[in-house]
């Protein structure tokens, strides 16, 4: 909810005050670089303020900057570049970029492409808190099957595809013109963990891979290889429990002005600059964040005259519809599922009784601008209890929807089950009933107004 | 340095261009000699099949939980016995795309040894139904790299091994949907059956009067009855036919409240119309006309 407010007041903001795109999140964005280093993303940082974001330049020994002030973010986004030092400075500690991810900031981290580079103790551990694994210094990915360039013989700069994803996934990272555009990519690559929280964005080849350039110059051997192919990640993305992204960039020269270029062997640009950009939406919220604009459900018993009403009966037919819609760049818009997922409604008493797919509707109760309505009709189980609704959304890249609404379901009212003489199974008992009652008052009749037919008759002997 | 080429130097200009027309040639990776032999644990090895870069092995191999692998293969770099750098047995779940690798065990000869038990192989392919080996070799140069696939294994896994698997990590996707099985609904029998005791118990109404008239039942007594006492006796008989209309609206409508209501009214109706008939049946038994 908290989520919802504060998005709607953003997007106001962003219609008053900027016709650019905005972060959900916010605007003040952190970058930490030395000054040789910021002229290598000239670009990536340009395109940044081109999008409304506002750029505050630190150091990373730097002793005047805080991340925090009066335990509030001073930051929305933060973007660490590659440096040669171990270690970041004294205000940058693994820990203070945990805290903001937990105040829901967001922090795009670019490791250095070099292998003769450092990555920071900091982030080194950061990355390992949330399950990603870098290999030690010295490590590069090469690609003997698919180098960038065919006479350098070093292997080092790989041409990758464009991120695609399983069909149930949206692809947030290939929104460029050019969807086979080659990536350029220069780095160490890194390993991710089974947490469904971190997801791979963009993975090596699958012949590439990552070897210690110092041990095992002549010959790939077991021990001296990161990881291969598949399993080898480029680019990473983490969205915490509570939505904030931090984004791992393996090789940043990824980002960097000298791969928005062309590449030889294809004669065309580079996606690169083209996926700074998605990459960095995503990152900073401007992409994949959903919102609940409304949900509505009710039943056979009061039909759409009583929405969202407390109480169902079993047995009766119960809609249930969710809006929703999703943010991109500027505005919300209609949120539509990929192809092979689908947005589940759960049922819940203890155990979901019923789980079922929520089908985009044409017709909602109530029609919403700027969101998609999902809605679904199923009959209440033979179980009365306290029931809940529950839509728990959660896919790669999508912000969490987990929106739960409870209801009481009752049993059936005295009035409302079959009569007895609808079940045809009682029909000889209840003659019995009418027989007895016919012939109690007959034999009430007889014996009163019956007359002795003869001297010795009944009469005499009922006495 | 000389400006002017001499014959010497020509010659020498052309050597060099020619060691490096060969080195441009892109000559490429290949591998010669490759067996791949499956063995069990304690038990004889298994068959050496051959393979080439153009002839992959056919035959459907299984490879069980005590089983392991053995790839022997010498590497060249065009007809050089060479080491290449990345000379790596890529491991693919054909259904699920997950791939796992493993590097060979490479000499400077070339000569490369690969022992793969399954245990080495990862749980997530080990319950896939067919598993494709790839032998991947490429180095820096200009030489090409090769990857051909040589074999098609079936893993099987025994009930123990199976029994230990572990569950699959979460994954944010698309559940099961489950449907809520509802109890069965009450059923009656057959209508012919009810039908049929229906008739058997409605039937037992006449048997009855029938009965009753056959012993000589009769009203003959309801005139001097009603004589005797016109009001009590039409009223106490109306009452208890009354009360049988109060539950009879009580099956079909009103509630308890209401039939208790009209129950009360009936009630002193009948006692004291009752009482006043049941004098007159005395009266009649008293004169010995019962």
């Amino acid at each position: 909810m908290g989520l919802t407010l504060r998005s709607v007041l953003t997007a106001l903001v962003s219609l008053v005050s900027l016709s650019q795109g905005i972060s959900l999140t916010g605007p003040r964005t952190l970058l930490v670089l030395e000054d040789d280093v910021k002229a290598q993303f000239q670009t990536l940082i340009s395109d940044l303020e081109a999008r409304g974001f506002t750029t505050t330049t630190h150091t990373p020994k730097s002793t005047t900057l805080t991340l925090f002030q009066h335990e509030e973010r001073v930051y929305d986004n933060i973007i660490i570049f590659p440096t040669k030092l171990k270690g970041l400075g004294p205000n940058l500690p693994s820990s203070s970029f945990l805290k903001h991810a937990t105040a829901g900031g967001n922090i795009l981290i670019l490791l250095p492409s070099s292998q003769d580079d450092n990555v920071p103790t900091a982030i080194a551990e950061l990355a390992t808190q949330v399950d990603i694994y870098l290999p030690p210094k010295g490590f590069a990915v090469v690609n003997h099957f698919d180098p960038a360039d065919a006479i350098e013989p070093e292997h080092n700069t790989l041409l990758v595809d464009l991120p695609s994803f399983p069909s149930d996934t949206k692809n947030y990272f290939n929104t460029g013109e050019d969807k086979d555009a080659k990536l350029l990519y220069r780095g160490a690559g890194f390993a991710v963990g089974s947490s469904p929280l971190v997801q791979p964005i963009l993975k090596a080849p699958r012949f590439a891979y990552s070897y210690d350039t110092k041990e095992a110059s002549s010959f790939a051997d077991d021990e001296n290889v990161f990881s291969a192919g598949k399993q080898l990640a480029l680019v990473a993305g983490v969205q915490t429990r509570n939505n904030a992204r931090i984004t791992f960039v393996a090789g940043g020269d990824l980002l960097a002005d000298k791969s928005f270029t062309k590449v030889a062997k294809t004669n065309k640009m580079s996606g690169n600059r083209a996926f700074a950009k998605d990459v960095t939406a995503w990152t900073f919220k401007e992409t994949g964040v959903l919102r609940v604009d409304g949900i509505e459900h009710w039943g056979e018993e009061f039909g759409k005259e009583v929405v969202n009403g407390d109480v169902y009966r079993i047995k009766h037919n119960v809609t249930f519809s969710i809006a929703l819609s999703e943010y991109s760049y500027d505005h919300f818009k209609p949120f539509v599922a990929p192809a092979d997922d689908a947005v589940q409604l759960e049922f819940i008493m203890l155990d979901p009784y019923y789980r079922i797919p929520l089908p985009a509707s044409s017709s909602p109760l109530t029609q919403h601008k700027n969101s998609t309505t999902y809605s679904a009709t199923f009959k209440t189980p033979d179980q009365h209890g306290v029931f809940t609704f529950a839509v728990n959304y959660k896919r790669p890249f999508l912000s969490n929807i987990h929106e739960k609404r409870a209801v009481t379901v009752r049993h059936f009212a005295h009035n409302e089950w079959t009569r007895s003489w609808g079940i045809s199974g009682s029909w000889p008992w209840i003659a019995g009933i009418w027989v007895v009652v016919v012939g109690w008052i007959g034999f009430v009749g007889l014996w009163l107004w019956s007359k002795p037919v003869v001297a010795e008759g009944k009469g005499k002997k009922k006495q | 340095m000389k400006l002017l080429p001499s014959p010497s130097n020509l010659l020498a200009a052309g050597l060099l261009f020619g060691q490096l027309i060969s080195a441009v040639t892109p000559s490429s990776w290949t591998f010669t000699d490759a067996t791949l032999q499956i063995s069990q644990k304690g038990a004889e090895a298994g068959a050496k099949q051959r393979f080439t870069t153009t002839s992959p092995i056919s035959d459907a191999l299984t490879l069980k939980t005590t089983d392991s692998l053995k790839i022997l293969l010498t590497t060249k770099e065009g007809d050089v016995a060479k080491r290449p750098h990345q000379l790596f047995l890529f491991v693919k779940d054909t259904s699920s795309e997950l791939e796992s690798f493993f590097a060979f065990d490479v000499k400077e000869s070339g000569k490369a040894r690969l022992d793969l038990a399954q245990k080495d192989i990862p749980i997530a392919l080990l319950t896939s139904p067919s598993l494709s080996l790839t032998v991947a070799l490429g180095s820096f140069g200009q030489s090409s790299p090769l990857s051909i696939e040589i074999a098609k294994v079936t893993p099987v896994l025994d009930a123990a091994a199976k029994k230990a698997l572990p569950s699959p990590p979460l994954k944010y996707q698309k559940l099961d949907e489950i449907h809520h099985i509802f109890r069965a609904e009450p059923r009656s029998p057959p209508k012919i059956i009810s039908l049929v005791f229906l008739a058997a118990v409605a039937g037992c109404l006449p048997v009855l009067f029938g009965a009753w008239f056959a012993l000589s039942a009769n009203v003959s007594h309801l005139p001097k009855s009603l004589a005797a006492s016109p009001i009590a006796h039409p009223l106490f008989f109306g009452s208890l036919l009354a009360f049988e209309g109060v539950f009879l609206a009580y099956y079909l409508k009103i509630n308890i409240f209401q039939t208790l209501g009209a129950v009360a009214v009936l009630m002193p109706v009948a006692a004291i119309s009752g009482s006043r008939a049941l004098r007159e049946v005395r009266a009649r038994r008293l004169n010995g006309e019962r």
